[in-house]
């Protein structure tokens, strides 16, 4: 039970220390496809099986975004409630994306060439 | 006042402790409120996508939009203010000592020669207490160097600062008179924190408006900040 709950925090800090790296390039992967406000990324992110991000995460990291020129925001009105802060990606932001999602599949091909031989190699117990 | 009001109201009380300028936080302000009321449309609950930690939260937002901070220092000068004021009533302590020769002369001067008693208790009291305020002038202007526009707040404190003098002297006086001139500890412990209220707010509105007149250079800049833009 111990060793369960021991191996699924080890889990969870894997999986953040993973995301900590690619979490800007996957809000601007999902601003490329539509823009949205920041409650929509939270739930974008989810969706697509992030798990749960939360909305304090995320929000800071667009007001970066933004400041670093890659996303831009406007104001939209809605007619079912209040004006949308919209975030969408600037050219700026497209050319950072492409570019980083190429440095992406480099990094990831290295890293699945290294882990691929282990599938197939013993080990000792 | 709706929730998202109060939650603004704590950021905007953390962004203030951090240091983020008044323009800044109405900007940051702005932007978060219509984020949060488009979330709440779509039946997010505000206080659970902030979380429990908004102080936290609004300190990270600041970092992240790169505004400019400011370290007021309020502690810092209070303390060496204080520590040049007793500097300064030592050696106030000390003119006094020595010119008080020259003040039983000017009382015991020839008839011809007519000192007005208002001016000779001006002079005797207003010496030392001139002292003091330089002394904690000095201390501040002289060991602070590192806070930002710390010479204008030195500059306005040698302004307020006898100006609080002169304010809290008389209601001092009334005081001491309202409990027949007591010298009971206690009495004489509320003479002196009513005088040292007087200076400490003196010098908090000094710095404040130091830093109120025109932006301040960031001291703290995030990695290739620029300002944030306003909504």
């Amino acid at each position: 039970m111990v060793a369960a709950e021991s191996q699924s925090i080890d889990d969870n800090d894997r999986q953040t220390q993973l995301l900590r790296g690619a979490l800007d390039m996957c809000l601007l992967a999902l601003l490329a496809r539509e823009p949205a406000h920041g409650y929509e990324l939270v739930r974008r992110m989810e969706t697509a099986g992030f798990g749960a991000i939360s909305y304090g995460t995320i929000y800071p990291l667009l007001t970066r975004m933004r400041r670093l020129d890659l996303v831009a925001h406007e104001q939209q009105a809605s007619p079912t409630g209040p004006p949308r802060k919209v975030y969408a990606l600037t050219r700026s932001g497209r050319i950072h994306l492409d570019a980083w999602q190429k440095q992406w599949n480099r990094f990831a091909d290295t890293v699945n060439a290294v882990l691929d031989p282990i599938e197939h190699s013993p080990t000792r117990s | 006042m709706d929730i998202i009001d109060s939650l603004l109201g704590e950021a905007d009380q953390a962004w203030r402790a951090y240091g983020v300028d008044s323009a800044d936080r109405a900007a940051l302000a702005a932007d978060l409120r219509l984020d949060l009321r488009a979330a709440a449309a779509d039946g997010g609950d505000p206080v659970q996508l902030i979380g429990g930690d908004v102080a936290g939260f609004a300190r990270r937002l600041a970092d992240e939009a790169g505004v400019r901070r400011v370290r007021r220092g309020y502690g810092r000068i209070l303390g060496t203010a204080l520590i040049g004021a007793v500097l300064g009533a030592v050696l106030g302590y000390g003119l006094l000592m020595a010119a008080y020769p020259a003040f039983v002369r000017m009382f015991d001067a020839p008839r011809s020669i007519h000192v007005p008693t208002q001016l000779a208790v001006a002079v005797y009291y207003g010496v030392p207490a001139a002292v003091v305020a330089v002394g904690a002038v000095i201390a501040v202007r002289t060991r602070l160097r590192d806070l930002p526009r710390i010479q204008k707040t030195a500059r306005i404190m040698s302004m307020l600062l006898p100006a609080a003098g002169i304010i809290i002297t008389p209601i001092t006086i009334a005081f001491a008179w309202s409990t027949d001139y007591s010298t009971a500890p206690a009495v004489v412990v509320a003479e002196i924190g009513m005088v040292l209220a007087a200076l400490a707010g003196a010098t908090v509105l000094a710095r404040r408006l130091s830093l109120r007149e025109g932006r301040v250079a960031s001291d703290t800049p995030h990695p290739d900040a620029t300002n944030v833009k306003p909504a």
